[in-house]
């Protein structure tokens, strides 16, 4: 039980628009990138492998291949630092957390599309 | 005068103004009132005696209730002076109620508070002795243990201050140059970055900080 002062605090740091997704789900984050005085927005493209909670300090992690290299990226679900999120394809996984993806090349590192976007709640809220 | 008391509700992070998250002790401040004040001409010294937490009459004994009615003051359970200039003092009413809004976001601070007590502790905890190095070779029951403690006939003595096990926590402790990274009036909430000494519902002395009014003071001196 957290304390209401506290409570009240992080309610403030919610986003209201955050995109519902889930692991396994390939999604494009466009992180917005400050060079200098200059703000440009950067587009990171991979599979979601987790997801954690704790309001306001929820985060995941996109995993991509970059040039044969593995890399993955630990975004906070609330930033302020990204314009949006979008949510090209909806994985159909039976893991919550796909770190087996690590050890995974070539196509036995791909993950099974569901076809049509998961339909009532979850269609919903997604932008 | 700057300084206020407060209670550590706990940690949290937030995003700052660069969208990173940063971690802050939440200090909630809500109840902090002026209770009395220390003159030169009646205690040759001036300040203002801030009051914290509020607390039933019944609790307070005959000279304690005295006190606070004598100054027309509200109960309050902690009691705390901060020296200020005569100049100053004249600014504070007794009764008033003492606002966070009296440190600004962005504004340097040291936070006292009283450690968490940890009791008897043995070296490796209170000192960050290392241990033993192995667990093998015939060492027996000696993990955790300090070694030697001195040398031979000579000196024939352990010296004084050798860091050995013993009482550890309860002291008096403060973070010095924490920034204020958000202040909130309404509900009497000062945030600062990073930890501050204490428990939970520990009571925290706030005050400006110490080494930037140094440092803002040789700068003067350097620029007159």
């Amino acid at each position: 039980m957290r304390n209401a002062a506290i409570q009240h605090i992080e309610a403030k740091f919610l986003r209201q628009d955050v995109t519902v997704f889930n692991t396994g789900d390939s999604v494009r984050v466009h992180w917005k990138v400050k060079e200098g005085e200059k703000e440009r927005v950067q587009a990171f493209e991979g599979i979601v492998i987790r997801k954690t909670k704790g309001a306001h300090r929820a985060t995941f992690t996109v995993r991509k291949l970059s040039f044969g290299v593995g890399v993955e990226r630990v975004f906070p679900l609330h930033s302020p630092r990204y314009e949006k999120i979008e949510v090209l394809s909806r994985g159909d996984v039976n893991r919550k957390r796909l770190f087996y993806l690590r050890d995974l090349k070539g196509k036995a590192a791909r993950v099974d599309v569901i076809e049509e976007p998961k339909p009532a709640k979850k269609a919903a809220s997604a932008s | 005068m700057k300084g206020l008391i407060g209670k550590k509700i706990g940690m949290t992070q937030v995003f700052n103004d660069e969208g990173n998250l940063v971690p802050v002790t939440v200090i909630d401040v809500g109840t902090c009132q002026v209770v009395g004040k220390r003159t030169p001409e009646k205690d040759s010294y001036s300040a203002v005696t801030l009051g914290f937490g509020e607390i039933r009459e019944k609790i307070l004994n005959l000279a304690e209730r005295g006190f606070f009615k004598k100054a027309n003051a509200p109960y309050r359970r902690h009691l705390k002076e901060f020296r200020v200039t005569p100049e100053e003092a004249a600014s504070f009413n007794v009764g008033d109620a003492v606002k966070a809004d009296m440190f600004t976001k962005g504004e340097l601070v040291d936070v006292t508070g009283i450690t968490k007590g940890r009791g008897f502790s043995g070296v490796m905890r209170r000192w960050n002795f290392k241990g033993s190095q192995t667990k093998t070779h015939g060492t027996h029951e000696y993990q955790r243990h300090p070694g030697a403690i001195g040398q031979r006939k000579t000196p024939g003595r352990v010296y004084p201050n050798k860091k050995m096990p013993g009482h550890y926590g309860v002291d008096q402790v403060t973070t010095q140059n924490l920034t204020v990274v958000e202040v909130d009036v309404e509900k009497g909430l000062v945030l600062v970055k990073g930890a501050v000494a204490g428990h939970n519902n520990g009571v925290v002395y706030i005050r400006p900080s110490i080494k930037a009014a140094m440092r803002a003071q040789h700068k003067a001196a350097r620029g007159a």
